[in-house]
């Protein structure tokens, strides 16, 4: 039904696009001002309404992928368990999905600390990232609670949604506008994933 | 007869069925912790609050997902998803399907 809605909402805003053009069209022929001045006008205003952020929502998310994401590793499992010896056969995984939630930046962020086991947390962060553009930086840690010391990280961009607001435009309306990573940090995501799965512990 | 209950399940089922299970490599996360992280994943349509996210992976766990394929943001493709969820408690089945 939704989706009905909104094939309704996108035609009757065509035409009235259509009708803003030919009345600017007839405007500009009445008054002797330019025809094509003034028809272009109208549509680019018309188009710009929906669309104004598109370009840049596409500029500025390209910029923070180049600039911020990736995936790293600090510290390897081997290298972590030369330190430990002996500890990682103790570690039990914790029944569920245990986790602490927090939001922070008046709700335009939220992390989720899942308590693997006893020894290691793994933290899924959400932040909006710009307060003009729908951009959300997506940061997830494993993390060694003992010593708070970060052995992977992952950092993702993904466009046309807000944590803050989850329903309101641009939400699901702008289509157009969604992405749900950077070029490869679906990859990157899947490898933190499987460097997350190293640590679990043992299910019991 | 349906209950209010019955109707919130029902609700919360097809909410769920927004989110994606899916690694990007094409596997599908069952793990509670991971679909726990789907369904509060804004940038993948999971709008989960944290109390709810984890109400719902104690009680149900995800058999099976259907996405059907999208391109162009979405504007090319019926964005058809279904997803068969298993009741930890009771073990019967629900087929849940996204909106449209």
């Amino acid at each position: 039904m939704m989706g009905l809605i909104f094939l309704l909402v996108v035609g009757v805003y065509v035409l009235v696009s259509i009708g803003v053009v030919k009345g600017s069209i007839a405007y500009a022929q009445k008054n002797g001002k330019s025809v094509k001045r003034w028809g272009w006008g109208a549509a680019l205003v018309m188009y710009l309404i929906p669309f104004w952020d598109w370009i840049p929502t596409v500029a500025v998310h390209q910029y923070y992928c180049a600039t911020e994401a990736g995936f790293w590793v600090y510290k390897t499992p081997e290298q972590w368990m030369k330190e430990n010896p002996g500890v990682m056969e103790t570690l039990v995984a914790n029944k569920g999905a245990s986790s602490r939630y927090e939001s922070f930046d008046d709700e335009h962020g939220k992390s989720d600390i899942y308590l693997l086991n006893n020894r290691f947390n793994w933290i899924v962060t959400q932040q909006d990232y710009s307060s003009a553009l729908p951009i959300i930086r997506s940061e997830q840690q494993v993390k060694d609670a003992r010593t708070s010391e970060v052995l992977a990280r992952y950092v993702d961009f993904g466009t046309g949604n807000s944590v803050k607001n989850t329903i309101g435009p641009p939400g699901p309306l702008k289509f157009w506008l969604h992405s749900g990573h950077c070029n490869g940090g679906g990859q990157n995501q899947d490898a933190l994933r499987d460097f997350r799965n190293i640590f679990f512990g043992e299910q019991k | 007869m349906t209950t209010v209950v019955d109707l919130f399940q029902q609700a919360e089922l097809a909410e769920a069925a927004y989110a994606s299970f899916f690694s990007n490599s094409g596997v599908l996360l069952t793990a509670d912790a991971d679909v726990k992280t789907a369904l509060r994943d804004t940038n993948n349509n999971g709008n989960f609050s944290e109390a709810q996210a984890t109400s719902f992976v104690s009680q149900w766990k995800v058999v099976d997902q259907y996405i059907g394929p999208t391109s162009l943001g979405g504007l090319v493709g019926s964005g058809f998803s279904a997803t068969l969820f298993r009741d930890t408690t009771t073990g019967a089945y629900t087929f849940a399907l996204r909106g449209t």
